[in-house]
């Protein structure tokens, strides 16, 4: 599904250099729930990041369905991130100027979707994370929980074939976040959606089916 | 404090870069209009040098170029009107001499020093200067001592002895006109100076003035030229005594078409066109800078916003909410004087490169009530943003975005 | 795509009322002062009505008569014999009009004082500017040769005098004359000084003094049949000037005869680059002494005007272009999202950019209301006696132009901005941009 070979990044400031990711190869295997796993600062968000084509790497390899993106375009990496990808982030990054149901449209939008059909596309995906009630209402009125739950309805209201979640329960107590990992663990399980998490929780990491860990930018195993 | 401030501000250089272009272009407006103004003002408070009050002016059309007639009209018109108890005093004038005269008659006089003064020309009779209220600084006004003069008398404003002479009193001297060729051509006596004649308005700069002898018997000359009279009318005349002064006129001369005006409704009128002269840059103006002030503001409370965290820190380290405040509203006032800096850098090009010709203080005066007034402003601006500041929490900081 | 960006614009809008507030206040004031602007420069460079044969008429103006040492002079308009003698006879225009300016003169219609602008005129005049008639007709050749007393006078003067407009036939007295209404014709706006007028008579019902003057006093209009004719015509007048020298009064004082035959256009940029005109009795007879330039006139006025124009907009511009970086910063996470989400950089600009132009549209319809209210304002205010300023549809396209100028203007810099924005940097949040 998603293949990485020697992925190096490094970050350059005017005076010092950063080794974020250090020869990392990983492959995600279509359909599977993959934990990443870390303490802060080991690169885990970097390597989202970089899956997700929102950051390039400094060297190495990325190959979509085997077809490698390196030479790929802004307009192309947006059309791939908008049909293959969805991403759930720590802080939720709901628009606070649109309702729920407006947020959870933003995908389909660069789809040139009649309105219709994203509004029903939308309230499906609502329904799934048990929020269709709420569509109406803006992000600053929800809790954190629900707030991420339309956040995971915005990450699949565009059927993407993975969902990459950056710490998708961080900023959650641990019911709300058991919560989120049951909506992430059903829609791997019916839908056989593949999943990357990114957590530093080891109860989260559990969940998953398999767990590649992280320390300085390097996989140990 | 400042020097905490400073680093600030220019650490921030690229993000504040748009906000100081604005701050300098506000001031460059104000200048501007400023300078403008006080210009303007100061030929306003340059004493006007007539008087306009009960004083009325009759314009003439004669309707012939015979002078018989005319000399007759002329005889009939002065009896006329001295036989009038509403009116104190009048005389005839030219058409470029009273005062809001649509005309103007302009002449060069080579000095001693070979620099042409231009002049303006104007002529009255006997009777003009106590019609028009001038005032003398020395010397008198014409009168019937001047009918024997071997050479021609003139009385000149302050400006002419000042611009032509350079000497301190010049009651009694004499000067020559030169024609083309370099040849004498007229000479002159100077019997008087007065002080400023404004004939055109308040708002327009005194330049230097000739006045010449001019006897209203005397119809030889085109009487076009010299058809006014200046009439200076009792305290409390009617209006009506308008109709029937032209009623009157008309019907001696046999049907000459008068035009008579109050010069305190011509002045009015002039005042009033300048008002709106000045009022509509200004008001441009205002809105220009009420624009950039609510811009400022909005600018100012989004970065509030964006530096809560900062805030929150610094509140958590011992900065007391009234330090915030003062900090932020200090923050303007920095970036307004880098931008204010560099306005008057380039404000006080003006003069150097002297690009108008006017004194230096309007622009010294135009600089620091721009200076001031943007200070003002930008101090409101910051205020309520600053109180929002105040009002950031320390655990504000501890929060994450 | 259009109506997401629009929808999405309007939810911004609605969502942060302040700043929509400040943005349309800044942005309908600017469009509003560049309406006015432009009203009143249509007012003046205007080819309807009378105004039909505006490219093809010179003006003669000023007659200046200057000395051979150049300090002293005549500075003046001309005078109708001067006119009459050595301008009609030029045979190449088709058509040559001799007017005087207006002069005001003071009736008693039924005790009330009413202030009359008269301007003396010839038949020609009417074809030249071939006026709007609301009753009766002008005078012609006969009337004009004949002295015919007879007078056109405008709805204005109809009204205050006779208070009706249906007045052909009826007397009315300007100027110690008592002349006949033939017909009566629409308000001219003094801005067009060459025709304004009250009442319009034969010239040759004047004083003979006021037809035996060299200068002053008069003007006249020359319709050529081509404006490729416009330097033959001048040519043939530039002869009659040295011919005319001997009669000048005062000839051996006179050593140059002066008289710069000017379009509509150059008389309009000599006004708007010395618009102080009326004030200059100090400047030397020397500076008067104008020659035209060489380059275009209209070249001068509308680059003039255009650099004006944007000079104006700029600090508006740029305190909109402040306060969308701000808005933006804000936005950071949006833009993220957005990336992540699908949104190319082209698109996100994309987005932006309607977002402005639809908050400058707002702020042009706001403004053109603006704009109405303010015209109607100086038009029943008398300040501009007779004038009618009216928005028009060119005015209308070009309030739309400036819109989309002022939108792209403000807008371009933060979209660009937007889109260098890195994505994992946007969603980080708290950056500075």
């Amino acid at each position: 599904m998603i293949l990485l070979e020697n992925i190096d990044k490094v970050y350059r400031t005017r005076s010092i250099e950063t080794l974020a990711l250090q020869d990392v190869s990983i492959e995600v295997r279509k359909g599977e729930f993959l934990s990443i796993m870390g303490p802060s600062g080991s690169g885990k968000s970097t390597l989202l990041n970089i899956m997700g084509l929102l950051d390039a790497p400094t060297s190495g390899d990325i190959s979509i369905d085997q077809l490698p993106v390196k030479n790929y375009k802004d307009k192309e990496l947006a059309k791939l991130r908008n049909q293959k990808i969805g991403f759930v982030f720590q802080s939720y990054h709901l628009i606070n100027d649109l309702t729920v149901i407006d947020n959870v449209e933003i995908p389909l939008l660069y789809r040139n979707m009649p309105g219709k059909e994203r509004r029903k596309l939308a309230t499906e995906a609502l329904e799934i994370v048990g929020l269709s009630a709420r569509m109406n209402l803006f992000p600053n009125q929800l809790s954190g929980g629900q707030a991420q739950r339309v956040a995971i309805a915005r990450a699949i209201v565009g059927k993407p074939e993975i969902i990459l979640a950056d710490e998708p329960t961080g900023n959650l107590d641990s019911a709300m976040g058991n919560e989120i990992l049951d909506i992430l663990a059903e829609l791997h399980g019916k839908n056989n959606t593949t999943i990357v998490m990114v957590t530093h929780d080891e109860r989260m990491a559990e969940r998953s089916e398999r767990v590649i860990h992280f320390f300085d930018g390097c996989q140990v195993n | 404090m400042f020097k905490h401030l400073f680093k600030l501000i220019w650490n921030r250089k690229k993000s504040n870069t748009l906000l100081l272009v604005e701050v300098f272009l506000s001031f460059l407006v104000l200048f501007a209009v400023l300078s403008v103004f006080y210009y303007n003002y100061s030929f306003y408070s340059d004493p006007l040098g007539f008087e306009y009050k009960n004083v009325w002016i009759a314009n003439l059309s004669p309707n012939s170029d015979d002078e018989d007639e005319t000399r007759t009209n002329v005889e009939n018109m002065y009896n006329l009107l001295n036989s009038f108890t509403q009116i104190e005093s009048f005389s005839f004038c030219s058409d470029y001499t009273h005062p809001y005269a649509g005309n103007t008659w302009v002449n060069g006089y080579k000095n001693v020093e070979g620099v042409y003064v231009n002049t303006i020309l104007h002529s009255g009779d006997d009777d003009f200067a106590k019609t028009a209220g001038l005032n003398f600084i020395e010397g008198r006004w014409f009168n019937k001592s001047d009918d024997a003069a071997l050479v021609q008398p003139i009385v000149v404003n302050k400006l002419f002895k000042e611009t032509f002479f350079n000497e301190s009193s010049v009651a009694g001297k004499k000067f020559q006109r030169f024609d083309d060729n370099g040849k004498p051509e007229a000479d002159y006596t100077v019997i008087g100076v007065i002080d400023n004649y404004k004939y055109k308005g308040e708002f327009v700069e005194e330049s230097p003035k000739i006045f010449r002898r001019f006897n209203y018997r005397d119809t030889t000359a085109n009487f076009r030229r010299n058809n006014s009279i200046l009439i200076k009318v009792k305290a409390g005349t009617s209006i009506a005594f308008e109709e029937k002064l032209v009623g009157e006129i008309s019907r001696i001369t046999k049907g000459w078409n008068v035009k008579v005006s109050q010069l305190e409704v011509i002045r009015d009128r002039y005042i009033k066109d300048k008002g709106i002269e000045i009022l509509v840059p200004s008001s441009i103006a205002f809105f220009l800078i009420l624009n950039v002030a609510l811009g400022l503001m909005g600018v100012l409370w989004y970065s509030i916003n964006r530096r809560r965290t900062e805030i929150g820190l610094r509140r958590a380290i011992g900065a007391s909410g009234k330090r915030i405040l003062l900090q932020i509203i200090g923050e303007a006032i920095v970036l307004g004087t880098f931008a204010i800096v560099i306005g008057i850098a380039f404000a006080v090009q003006v003069p150097i490169l002297q690009l108008f010709d006017t004194k230096i203080g309007i622009y010294i005066a135009g600089i620091l009530t721009a200076s001031v007034f943007l200070y003002f402003i930008i101090t409101i601006c910051a205020f309520y943003p600053s109180v929002l500041a105040a009002k950031v929490q320390p655990v504000d900081a501890l929060h994450s975005e | 795509m259009l109506t997401n960006y629009i929808k999405m614009a309007g939810k911004v809008l609605l969502r942060r009322k302040f700043f929509t507030f400040i943005s349309l206040f800044g942005i309908s004031f600017t469009i509003m002062v560049l309406l006015i602007v432009t009203a009143f420069i249509e007012s003046r460079v205007s080819s309807d009505g009378e105004m039909v044969n505006r490219s093809r008429i010179l003006i003669a103006d000023r007659l200046i008569g200057v000395d051979s040492s150049k300090t002293s002079g005549t500075w003046s308009s001309p005078g109708f014999k001067f006119l009459n003698k050595y301008l009609k006879n030029i045979e190449t225009p088709e058509l040559i009009s001799i007017y005087s300016h207006g002069r005001d003169y003071f009736t008693y219609p039924n005790g009330i004082k009413l202030k009359l602008t008269r301007k003396f005129t010839d038949d020609t005049f009417w074809r030249i500017y071939p006026f709007r008639f609301i009753e009766g007709k002008a005078f012609g050749i006969n009337e004009y040769e004949s002295a015919s007393r007879v007078a056109v006078i405008n709805e204005y003067t109809a009204l205050a005098y006779f208070g009706k407009t249906n007045v052909v036939g009826e007397p009315i007295e300007v100027g110690g004359i008592t002349y006949r209404v033939i017909g009566v014709v629409e308000n001219i706006s003094v801005l067009n000084r060459y025709i304004s007028s009250d009442v319009y008579v034969p010239t040759t019902t004047a004083k003979s003094n006021t037809l035996d003057t060299f200068f002053g006093g008069f003007g006249a209009s020359i319709l050529a049949k081509e404006v490729s004719d416009f330097p033959v015509i001048r040519n043939e007048f530039h002869r009659n000037l040295r011919e005319a020298l001997k009669d000048a009064p005062d000839p051996s004082r006179t050593h140059v005869l002066k008289c710069v035959l000017k379009t509509y256009s150059e008389m309009f940029a000599k006004e708007f680059y010395n618009s102080s005109d009326k004030l200059d009795h100090q400047t030397t007879l020397d500076k008067t002494i104008e020659e035209p330039t060489g380059i275009p006139a209209s070249f001068l006025i509308y680059s003039g005007i255009g650099f004006l124009m944007i000079l104006f907009m700029l600090l508006p511009s740029i305190n909109l272009v402040n306060i969308n970086l701000s808005r933006m910063t804000e936005r950071n996470s949006e833009i993220g999202v957005r990336k992540a989400f699908g949104a190319s950089k082209s698109t996100l600009v994309g987005q932006f950019i309607v977002e402005n132009i639809i908050l400058t549209l707002i702020g042009g319809v706001v403004s053109a209301i603006l704009a109405a209210l303010a015209l109607n304002a100086i038009n029943s205010s008398g300040i501009i006696k007779h004038v009618n300023l009216t928005m028009s549809f060119s005015m209308l396209i070009i309030s739309v132009i400036i819109c989309m100028i002022f939108g792209i203007m403000s807008g371009a810099y933060p979209a660009y901005r937007m889109s260098k924005l890195h994505p994992v940097e946007a969603l980080r949040g708290g950056t500075n941009v």
